[in-house]
């Protein structure tokens, strides 16, 4: 039978410290979710231990039964052979430009933007399934031009192909998500053979475009034109200096940093954060969650994680110049760029040094879609993984 | 693909990659591991409060120790705790509509306390249950307000001392600046003026703090220890109780008699003083108009204020110097008889006037006919009194006034302090006349006095001297008339006119002397101080001032015709006929140019063994006997055991 030699291939490395990290993030969601004081005075919060409110577990086996339905996902996807994806991706792409446009027309608003379809009872947000989508098409696009990509024009094709979602999902609208498909596509054009020069003089140039822009836009904000508002340009650059609004939009990555500047080196103990307990870190379960492992487990505990992290990230790029053939090999990439981007924005806002934009913390942020996304991702790189090239000697 | 270009591109992105963890994990050690100090300090602020915790202020006792005359009630404040969030201004909005104010005063408070965030700001205090209560039910619209019980001042008697007690109120920015190395904060209470503030050491308690941790709604979720308050300590007066209110209320009484029932409708203000002979303690003092000091225990509109500041409500007029009038006389009388120019049964004629350098009236026209010593005092006779004061000479009048504390400040324990009072003396005269002198007129004058000071300095002959003094004198006077002191100066003085002026207190404390033989004691208002705990912190005995040089023969004179002036005949006659001891007093009419005259009287009792003297002063009252005598009467009655009913006095039968 095919699938047994598949599930011997596995990569279990990959699979142990996905699991770890997972159950790292039950024990943080636990204690970001656990209330200090009882909602109902009278009444004594039901305590597991003696210290773990079972009201607030609620949030654990939600997300305990979120990582279930991802693992189950994730075998899914390792049955079907990547190598018959190629056939799927018009209509995949398709699909997916529809999920963004239905999003914009029928979509849930929360906190300013639509981002949520509800189906029946669930809610889920397409664009983050819109990053596994892309990652499967644009690694077919970019595998048919692979050697064709040393100048602009041939890679305009490419641009055109991530820019048309990216323009929906910016019309949500969503930032950070926007620039985790950038990401992706630098990433996936890079090991396409993409010329790395050119690459380098656009992320290059754009950056610097980028900032000249914001830079006159400061200078003289009544007559710059920027397509943004003046608060997501305040949210975006407010962690420069969070003290111009300490109470308003400076007040996140304050109260972020306090919690992971106090835990210090050995943290203050699992349920023990004031920052936590006392809720003066907010979203603290899901965006901000890593200020809770900062603030209770100090730096042994932020490096323990990232350590986890860099293992996942190290094994897809393993993946990646394992995979049998270039298709393989360019969704592997695309997955680490993805999973990268994530963990570098989501723990540099938490530590101060890269914009709040909300992008949640690979397998550790509470959330569904975030979860399911990722246990996807980690299927594609299985896949690829348990149908490698076998090393010949 | 080719393998190779393959691989180096992963590594290519695997070097990305671990610049990208090393990025993140040198932020973090930073924060982590350098910076931790910081932020957990940063942290502690956030979720630690210390709350403190008010010491309720030392209570103010009579002389009994027992009856409260300042005590403490605790009454509900309201406070707002600085949480850091956005929606402050609603919230200050919200609770300013509950408790009636402007919000805008709400964020000045709390701007005003910008660098200590976490204590929490008083927004106002002596709020009522329902306002409470209302508090409560919107709790959840109004993170960080908390409500706390804290003691205010409470006047169990009534307002019978206000400008003895003082009142306290909220610490100004000065004071605050002043008292800060004492630990006072923003939102203590200090005492403005009176015992309150002259006492403010003793009184104020130690405050304690309570140290909670709080969540980041301002939420008290534990509390980690208590530093328990430690409270003032309390002052037990010299005042009477009984006493006091029969001063005050007297006061006020005849005050409005004179205002509705006579001609002296300006009679508007008046202060009375009683002491204790043997001791110098106040037994009563009182000031009018006066003031209710429950209006500072609560919240206290400006047009309030202001209209008590424009009615001069907080000047203590037993502490402010009126012309005394003929209560002066006694020390003409002293200083007489120890001079030996009085022989007190002497009967002197008297025409109705007499002569100073000019004609000065007896206040009656016709003449009181022959008298001596004792009755001069007893019909308060000017001729008498005038006559013998030219001979005596202003030198020695003004000797013995300071012998019993006239014109000097006597060091009563209030704040603010006392007038000194004006004794004339030609040096006194002239100082205030050259005072009052154009800048040009002063300097020629100085040039005068410069040259005639070495003239003299270098005079051979006596004659010589006395000749460039004679010069000096003319010279003075060309420069201005006033600079000099002439004969009906001096008859101004003895008669208690002209520049004369002494305080209630003065003239209270100079009877009392007469009364105890000489001995002028300090006058004070607290006797003992003791802790909570009732344990004495300081007791204060009585303190001689000056023993008057003056033979207890001549006192006893003086006594004797003061006794004679409640008597059939005498200026206060039968005014204090009810009072079960013979009274000795003395009237004094002050005139006030262009107003009516000023009503005092002096007086001490039981004439025979005295134990209390008071003075009193009704601004223009018109006569000294029934314009200010009703209010000595009330305090002597007081004093010998009567009671007020139904506005007649009823004294215990024996």
């Amino acid at each position: 039978m095919v699938s047994r030699r598949i599930w011997r291939n596995l990569d279990y490395i990959l699979l142990i410290t996905v699991l770890l990290v997972v159950l790292f993030s039950l024990v943080a969601i636990a204690s970001a979710t656990h209330v200090t004081t009882p909602v109902d005075v009278d009444q004594e919060a039901p305590l597991l231990f003696g210290v773990i409110n079972l009201n607030a577990l609620d949030f654990v086996i939600k997300q305990l039964i979120w990582t279930f339905i991802g693992l189950a996902v994730m075998s899914l996807i390792v049955m079907f052979n990547y190598e018959d994806w190629p056939k799927y991706t018009r209509t995949l792409y398709i699909i997916n430009l529809l999920m963004l446009l239905a999003v914009i027309f029928i979509g849930r608003a929360a906190l300013g933007a639509q981002r949520w379809i509800a189906i029946g009872p669930f809610v889920f947000q397409p664009s983050e399934f819109a990053k596994i989508i892309i990652i499967i098409t644009f690694a077919n696009f970019l595998a048919h031009r692979s050697g064709r990509l040393n100048t602009i024009k041939e890679l305009l094709p490419a641009f055109a192909f991530i820019g048309l979602p990216v323009l929906l999902i910016l019309m949500q609208p969503d930032l950070g998500t926007s620039l985790v498909f950038f990401a992706i596509m630098f990433g996936m054009l890079y090991m396409a053979g993409a010329n790395p020069k050119l690459l380098g003089g656009i992320i290059g140039g754009g950056g610097l475009i980028c900032f000249s822009w914001l830079y006159a836009y400061f200078k003289n904000p009544d007559k710059v034109w920027v397509p943004l508002h003046d608060y997501q340009i305040d949210r975006l650059t407010i962690f420069l200096d969070p003290f111009r609004d300490p109470l308003g939009d400076g007040y996140h990555i304050i109260q972020s940093q306090i919690a992971i500047g106090s835990g210090g080196l050995y943290g203050k103990g699992i349920f023990n954060g004031s920052q936590n307990q006392l809720n003066f870190l907010p979203e603290q379960h899901t965006d901000f969650i890593f200020s809770v492992v900062g603030e209770e487990l100090g730096f042994i505990g932020t490096v323990l994680l990232l350590a986890l992290f860099f293992i996942i990230v190290y094994r897809g790029i393993v993946i990646s110049y394992r995979a049998k053939d270039t298709f393989g090999s360019l969704l592997a990439t695309g997955v680490v760029s993805m999973q990268v981007f994530h963990i570098l924005v989501n723990v540099g806002m938490t530590v101060g040094i890269m914009p709040v934009t909300g992008l949640p913390l690979p397998f550790f942020s509470y959330g569904g879609s975030s979860m399911l996304t990722n246990m996807i991702a980690i299927g594609v790189l299985q896949n690829v993984y348990s149908r490698r090239k076998k090393l010949v000697f | 693909m080719e393998q190779k270009a393959v691989r180096k591109r992963a590594r290519f992105i695997t070097f990305l990659v671990i610049m990208v963890f090393g990025l993140l994990i040198g932020r973090l050690a930073y924060l982590q591991l350098f910076q931790v100090e910081k932020y957990t300090t940063m942290a502690r602020q956030n979720h630690m409060r210390l709350i403190p915790i008010e010491a309720p202020r030392g209570e103010i006792l009579a002389r009994d120790g027992k009856t409260k005359i300042v005590g403490n009630k605790p009454v509900y404040t309201v406070s707002l705790v600085y949480l850091g969030l956005k929606n402050t201004p609603q919230v200050a909005q919200r609770l300013a509509d509950i408790l009636d104010i402007n919000p805008g005063e709400i964020i000045k408070k709390m701007d005003e306390q910008k660098l200590r965030l976490y204590q929490p700001v008083k927004i106002a205090s002596n709020v009522p249950l329902e306002t409470v209560l209302k508090i409560e039910q919107h709790r959840l619209e109004l993170p960080g307000v908390l409500i706390d019980v804290e003691p205010v001042r409470d006047y169990p008697v009534g307002a019978i001392a206000s400008h003895v007690v003082g009142y306290v109120r909220q610490i100004n920015k000065e004071e605050l600046e002043e008292y800060k190395d004492k630990g006072y904060r923003p939102d203590d209470e200090i005492g403005k003026i009176g015992l309150e503030r002259y006492y403010e050491d003793y009184l104020r308690g130690t405050p304690g703090a309570r140290q909670v941790e709080v969540d980041s709604q301002g939420r008290p979720v534990r509390d980690l220890g208590i530093k328990k308050p430690v409270p003032g300590n309390n002052l037990i007066l010299t005042l009477d109780h009984r006493v006091q209110k029969a001063a005050a209320q007297g006061l006020a009484r005849q005050i409005k008699y004179l205002q509705e029932n006579t001609e002296y409708k300006n009679a508007k203000a008046g202060a009375v003083v009683a002491v204790d002979v043997h001791s110098g303690e106040i037994l009563a003092l009182a000031s009018y108009p006066t003031y209710d000091p429950t209006v500072f225990t609560k919240f206290l509109p400006r047009e309030t204020w202001l209209q008590l500041e424009k009615n001069k409500v907080f000047t203590n007029r037993a502490l402010s110097a009126y012309p005394p009038g003929s209560i002066f006389k006694m020390v003409v009388g002293i200083a007489g008889l120890e001079t030996g120019i009085i022989d007190p049964d002497h009967k002197m004629y008297d025409p109705g006037y007499f002569m100073a350098g000019t004609r000065i009236n007896d206040w009656l026209l016709s003449g009181h006919g022959y008298v001596d010593l004792r009755k001069a005092i007893q019909v308060s006779c000017n001729t008498y009194f005038g006559t013998y004061a030219l001979e005596i000479g202003i030198s020695k009048i003004a000797e013995y006034a300071r012998e019993f504390g006239l014109g000097s400040v006597l060091g009563i324990d209030l704040y603010p302090g006392e007038e000194k009072g004006v004794l004339p003396t030609p040096e006194t005269k002239y100082r205030l006349w050259k005072q009052n002198l154009p800048a040009g007129k002063r300097k020629q004058l100085e040039e005068i006095e410069e040259k005639y000071k070495e003239l003299i300095a270098e005079a051979e002959t006596e004659e010589e001297r006395r000749r460039l003094q004679r010069k000096l004198r003319y010279e003075r006077q060309r420069i201005n008339w006033n600079l000099l002191w002439y004969d009906y100066d001096t008859g101004n003085t003895a008669l208690g006119q002209g520049d004369s002026k002494y305080t209630p207190l003065q003239l209270a404390c100079y009877t009392a002397a007469i009364a105890n033989g000489g001995t002028l004691y300090k006058p004070h208002l607290v006797k003992e101080i003791v802790n909570h705990q009732g344990k004495t912190v300081k007791k204060f005995s009585p303190e001689i001032i000056n023993k008057a040089d003056v033979s207890p023969e001549t006192l006893a004179v003086i006594r004797e015709g003061m006794s004679r002036v409640t008597q059939p005949g005498g200026t206060a006659a039968y005014q204090f006929n009810d009072i079960p001891v013979p009274v000795a007093a003395k009237t004094g009419t002050a005139e006030v140019f262009g107003k009516d005259n000023h009503a005092l009287i002096a007086a001490f009792a039981p004439a025979d063994d005295p134990e209390i003297a008071v003075a009193v002063v009704v601004e223009h009252g018109g006569h000294g006997g029934s314009g200010a005598g009703p209010v000595a009467h009330d305090v002597l009655a007081a004093y010998f055991g009567g009671e007020l009913v139904d506005g007649k006095w009823v004294f215990p039968s024996e």
